[in-house]
């Protein structure tokens, strides 16, 4: 039987709004969404928006961020809902990075154990002429099992074409 | 032969000081403990800690980039009898928060090289003050070349794991 079980892809043709896993099965001890991803933002760089099982109240959702921005580091915790950030469509030094996708992979723990919130903690890369480095983590204030995750481009219009989002389930026996 | 292998999976059903893994067999390439964990401790940030083999001797040593200001810094210790000094939210955390802490013990099994470890964690309490939080990304090494067949975790000051912290060990394979 197998630990990790692929649940869904999502691969885009076409520019997107946002990206949803909906009807999450609360059959497993932790989730994996492993992502390549760019926003149509006129910026080198874009949070993602996230709201779990639909609650769009922006302070239950909190962040700890560790990250590196070209040769600087940086931290900092913050009440908001949205992840780390992945490459936008904008200029960097003059030049914009058409083909630069970023990639995260971000474990979701316990995510359907109604004794706890749900936290999670990723690493993330934008790879620009400036890259951007994420080791960080966030938590939602609900106990409620996650059964839905959507995500959106927080100040872009659309993840582009190309973008892909893999849910993985991962078993604790 | 699958890669990622369930070993044994612990969710506390009420406080206990440490979670212990024994008996751990030597057929995988690594060990993996993802873990979501709180405790008791006074304060709002405690750390978990590993012991392995019953070894309480000054044998690990430790690195690690860390954050729980808008500073970020890095620490690192040598002779220590505890192993890496992950964050985990305490008793004055936001309720029902656990941390996040994902373990990979490399090559536990080999008998030649120094055991080491990587491991990353995070406490996300709903605060913006410094010190109430804290991200920590880590790597260490335990001074013997004895196979891993046991691994403890600890709090750091004898505190507990509260109630439904949970913590699975996973073995992983390598091909063949």
């Amino acid at each position: 039987m197998a630990i990790i079980e692929a649940l869904e892809t999502i691969y885009l043709e076409a520019d997107a709004t946002s990206v949803t896993f909906s009807s999450i099965s609360a059959s497993y001890e932790h989730l994996q969404i492993r992502l390549t991803a760019k926003s149509d933002r006129d910026y080198y760089y874009d949070p993602i928006d996230l709201n779990l099982n639909s609650d769009t109240t922006s302070g239950n959702y909190q962040g700890a961020d560790l990250y590196a921005s070209n040769t600087s580091e940086s931290s900092y915790s913050y009440n908001a809902s949205y992840l780390g950030g992945i490459a936008g469509d904008g200029p960097v030094g003059g030049t914009v990075y058409t083909q630069n996708y970023s990639n995260m992979v971000w474990d979701l723990f316990d995510y359907a154990n109604a004794n706890k919130n749900t936290s999670w903690q990723y690493s993330m890369y934008v790879p620009v002429v400036e890259p951007v480095l994420y080791f960080a983590g966030g938590s939602w204030d609900n106990t409620a099992a996650v059964a839905t995750i959507k995500l959106e481009p927080k100040n872009g219009t659309n993840f582009v074409r190309g973008s892909e989002f893999t849910l993985y389930g991962i078993k604790s026996s | 032969m699958a890669v990622w292998n369930a070993i044994e999976h612990q969710e506390l059903s009420s406080g206990a000081t440490s979670v212990s893994f024994t008996s751990i067999p030597a057929s995988y390439d690594h060990l993996v403990l993802l873990s979501s964990a709180r405790s008791d401790a006074s304060a709002y940030n405690d750390y978990i800690n590993f012991r392995v083999n019953n070894d309480s001797g000054n044998n690990y040593s430790r690195r690690a980039m860390n954050a729980n200001t808008t500073t970020p810094g890095a620490v690192s210790g040598s002779g220590n009898n505890v192993w890496i000094y992950q964050y985990m939210p305490a008793a004055s955390a936001l309720s029902d928060n656990f941390g996040t802490m994902e373990t990979w013990f490399i090559d536990y099994s080999n008998t030649t090289t120094l055991k080491q470890i990587m491991s990353q964690s995070v406490n996300a309490n709903h605060s913006t003050t410094d010190s109430q939080w804290g991200t920590r990304f880590a790597g260490g090494v335990w001074s013997s070349t004895a196979a891993i067949d046991r691994v403890d975790a600890l709090t750091s000051g004898g505190d507990d794991f509260v109630q439904y912290s949970s913590f699975t060990l996973y073995g992983i394979n390598g091909a063949g």
